[in-house]
């Protein structure tokens, strides 16, 4: 599997804290994944996110774009990403048309290549009509659609967004989603942090959950095929097993359930939610039919076993003991 | 004619610096850049009107003095209150994710600054043609006043730069300008009255021998530029670049270009005025050689030489502690060449000794009270460097001025120069020598006492040991998508 983005063990601590910003995190985006990076206010988001986009450098660790290093190759790693931060620093005097130009000529763009290109982000963004405007002049929503169509000038192949949906009306988080489902279409990777789990939920192919640093978890929300890095450092002949979110409710008691399921080696991770128990399970399909087997033999009655699509808000409440920013 | 061009304006169009284009667009669509123009235009045609009508006099001064206030208030005003807001840190954080390097963005601001200056200068060359039609006025003067006046415009802008950027950090941004604004008006108002004295007061002979000056007030002026340009670069480079490289043979060719004019400008019997200028130049030369992280970070290891000797040879250039005191070193050889050469003269051995005085206080003595409360932080010992010389001298100078005894003068030169004093007794009179042997003899001295930071650095940067990490090339970037397949 190809990989856009390779976060290796980094650590970055800031002069005169007291604690590591980022503890050895570690993880991996899939090309063309959208993954939806979670974590309480001071978890590290905001900082991994800077170090990925060569914005600040780790203590230890490294962090791999498209292949390139951002301590050996940052000027290639820069070439590749598109960083939007929480509030888009553009000068509010300046007009729409103008900063497009700023941005595309400081990407090497000039004559007909910018001209292209910019034409080709208005249409993608449908800034047309707001080309001639100041970015004071515009809404919340409008001003985060010209900061994306700045930040997609270059035609990045990783897109790191820094709480993109924040203090957008509902109509702009739609529009928004869709804008960034049809990148991810593109073969463009994203990397988003969102206060707003159910929205990120819609969209998001991935999850990395952190907390105070460290990593609380990585998961696929689709069941498609997401090793962690350690899977990943293991021996490359192993074949990996796709991990799948599955919601058994058994009439059995659902603390016994879940203990016992806890105890499977094919089960990453299990935890009581609401009458059943909600599981990231590593197999296919005969795998599952095994585990099912599995429990009927230990006398567990299960009522409904389904395949589901992990909610965000419950994975991370789960992961952080309910500790919501 | 236009196929013809278009070579020409394809090459513009792809290599225009879109800051300056940015920076510039915005300037001309300004109202107050409008206004600024039309009174500037009025108030020379009144000025020249009433001067030319009336008396006859001074029109060249007044020419010129508006062109100073021009170059050195109101474009770098306009710079302090208009882009800095544009251009704040964040701003300037996501240029670094572009292809525009620092020297670029530094480039385009100064472009634009510069236009700025031509398009407001613009309104007083008109003014200026008819300074022919005034009797008696050196044309020469009025031109090498104008070309002055905007290398140190030039200069302002720079300076402008800096301090902009370094007020955005800081709370206290909205009263630093106000303060910063208020130098600005004084220090333009006074190189105005400069140029009107130039202009009115000087006679032809005096011009000849002021001209002579003028290629060394033009070098120190680039000096000047040069430091201005390479600390803006500094101010927006990239989190993995650290290199003060650039400064250190700033340091270097400024050292030369003082050893080198003060040797031609000043004859012995100005002793006194050329001690205050060296002991001034060197304490402020000499401080940089502190502003170096304390600890070799892990972002030394970007773009550091592959091969191993090419680290050995750039051992002394490289960014570090101990290569700042290897560095120093290196400085004494041109330093001990040039003694030789030019030892004759008093000022020379005055630099000399004041060199040696700062390279004990800055590399033997303050690193060892980094426990006191007084000089705890860089910054404070910093402080310590700049202030120590000039807290020697000034009081004395200004008590020999007021009670007219040279026992102060005696005090100072003991204190200063204790060293050349006693070598003078126990070399029998050879002063050259003492010198030289109490330089080699502090340098080893430093040497040996910092040998552990030394062999540090020099273990980080050559042999690429970092205490904490290893370096990115022995993580085998390669090898990361393989084992990860």
């Amino acid at each position: 599997m190809k990989h856009a983005l390779i976060v290796k063990g980094i650590t970055k601590r800031y002069p005169k804290a007291s604690v590591d910003a980022v503890s050895d995190l570690s993880f991996a985006l899939p090309v063309g994944s959208i993954c939806g990076f979670i974590g309480p206010n001071g978890a590290g988001k905001t900082t991994t996110m800077r170090i990925c986009s060569t914005l600040e450098m780790p203590d230890s660790g490294d962090v791999f774009v498209g292949g390139y290093s951002v301590l050996s190759h940052p000027d290639k790693v820069r070439q590749q990403i598109g960083f939007m931060p929480d509030a888009f620093p553009i000068d509010p005097a300046v007009l729409v048309c103008d900063m497009l130009e700023f941005f595309g000529r400081a990407h090497g763009l000039w004559g007909e290549s910018l001209q292209q290109m910019t034409e080709s982000v208005v249409d993608f963004t449908n800034l047309t009509e707001l080309l001639q405007k100041p970015f004071g002049a515009l809404s919340k929503g409008m001003k985060q659609r010209a900061a994306l169509a700045t930040v997609l000038m270059h035609d990045p192949q990783l897109l790191i967004l820094d709480e993109p949906a924040a203090g957008l009306d509902p109509r702009a988080r739609v529009e928004l989603r869709s804008l960034l489902q049809i990148l991810a279409e593109q073969g463009k990777t994203i990397l988003i942090s969102s206060h707003i789990l159910a929205e990120l939920t819609e969209i998001c192919t991935h999850a990395v959950v952190i907390e105070q640093g460290c990593l609380k978890a990585e998961r696929s929300l689709v069941g498609i095929e997401s090793p962690s890095i350690t899977e990943m450092d293991t021996d490359s002949e192993t074949p990996v097993q796709p991990t799948v979110n599955l919601y058994i409710e058994t009439l059995s008691n659902v603390e016994f359930v879940c203990t016992l399921l806890q105890e499977m080696e094919s089960v990453e991770s299990a935890v009581v939610y609401e009458k059943g128990v909600l599981l990231v399970f590593r197999g296919d399909k005969v795998a599952q039919a095994n585990l099912l087997k599995s429990l009927v033999e230990q006398n567990v009655q299960p009522v409904r076993f389904v395949e589901q699509k992990m909610d965000l808000e419950d994975l991370f409440l789960s992961l952080t003991e309910g500790n919501v920013q | 004619m236009m196929k013809q061009l278009k070579p020409l304006l394809d090459w513009i169009d792809k290599n225009s610096n879109p800051i300056a284009l940015l920076e510039t667009r915005q300037i001309l669509v300004l109202r107050r850049t409008t206004i600024v123009y039309s009174l500037l235009v009025l108030l020379l045609f009144l000025m020249s009107y009433f001067m030319i009508v009336e008396t006859e006099d001074g029109l060249p001064a007044v020419l010129l003095g508006a062109y100073a206030i021009v170059a050195t208030l109101i474009v770098p005003a306009q710079i302090l209150f208009n882009s800095a807001e544009r251009w704040s840190k964040d701003k300037l954080e996501m240029l670094h994710l572009t292809r525009l390097r620092p020297i670029d963005i530094v480039l385009g601001r100064i472009l634009s600054g510069a236009g700025l200056l031509i398009i407001l200068g613009s309104v007083i060359l008109p003014f200026v043609a008819l300074t022919y039609l005034m009797p008696g006025t050196q044309i020469e003067l009025v031109l090498y006043g104008m070309l002055f006046t905007f290398c140190v415009g030039v200069l302002v802008i720079l300076l402008t730069l800096n301090v902009t950027w370094r007020l955005e950090q800081y709370s206290f941004a909205t009263l630093g300008k106000i303060f910063y604004f208020g130098m600005l008006l004084q220090g333009s108002f006074g190189l105005a009255g400069l140029m009107a004295v130039l202009v009115n007061e000087v006679s032809s002979s005096e011009l000849t021998e002021i001209l002579k000056a003028l290629p060394w007030v033009i070098g120190t002026c680039m000096i000047f530029a040069y430091f201005g340009f390479v600390q803006a670069i500094n101010l927006f480079r990239h989190v993995e670049s650290n290199r003060s490289t650039p400064l250190r043979v700033g340091y270097v060719i400024t050292l030369l270009f003082c050893l080198f004019a003060g040797g031609q400008l000043f004859p012995i019997k100005e002793f006194l005025l050329s001690t205050a200028g060296s002991v001034y130049v060197l304490s402020v030369l000499t401080l940089p050689l502190m502003l170096e992280n304390e600890l070799v970070g892990r972002n030394v290891f970007v773009n550091l030489p592959t091969a191993k000797w090419k680290r050995v040879l750039l051992f002394p250039l490289m960014p570090s502690v101990g290569s700042a005191i290897v560095f120093l070193l290196l400085m004494y050889i041109p330093y001990l060449v040039i003694f030789f050469g030019f030892t004759h003269k008093i000022p020379m051995k005055v630099m000399v000794y004041v060199l040696c005085q700062l390279f004990v206080l800055n590399s033997l003595i303050l690193p060892r009270f980094r426990d006191s409360s007084l000089t705890d932080t860089l910054g404070k010992r910093n402080l310590v460097a700049a202030l120590y010389l000039p807290a020697l001298t000034v009081p004395c100078l200004l008590l020999a001025f007021f009670f007219q005894d040279e026992f102060f003068l005696k005090l100072l030169g003991t204190w200063v120069f204790p060293f050349a004093y006693v070598v003078d007794e126990i070399a029998g009179g050879k002063i050259l020598e003492g010198a030289m042997w109490m330089s080699v003899v502090l340098t080893i001295g430093s040497l040996l006492l910092n040998a552990k930071l030394i062999r540090r650095s020099y273990d980080v940067l050559v042999n690429l040991n970092h205490p904490h990490t290893l370096h990115p090339s022995q993580e085998k970037e390669a090898d990361v998508e393989s084992e990860l397949a």
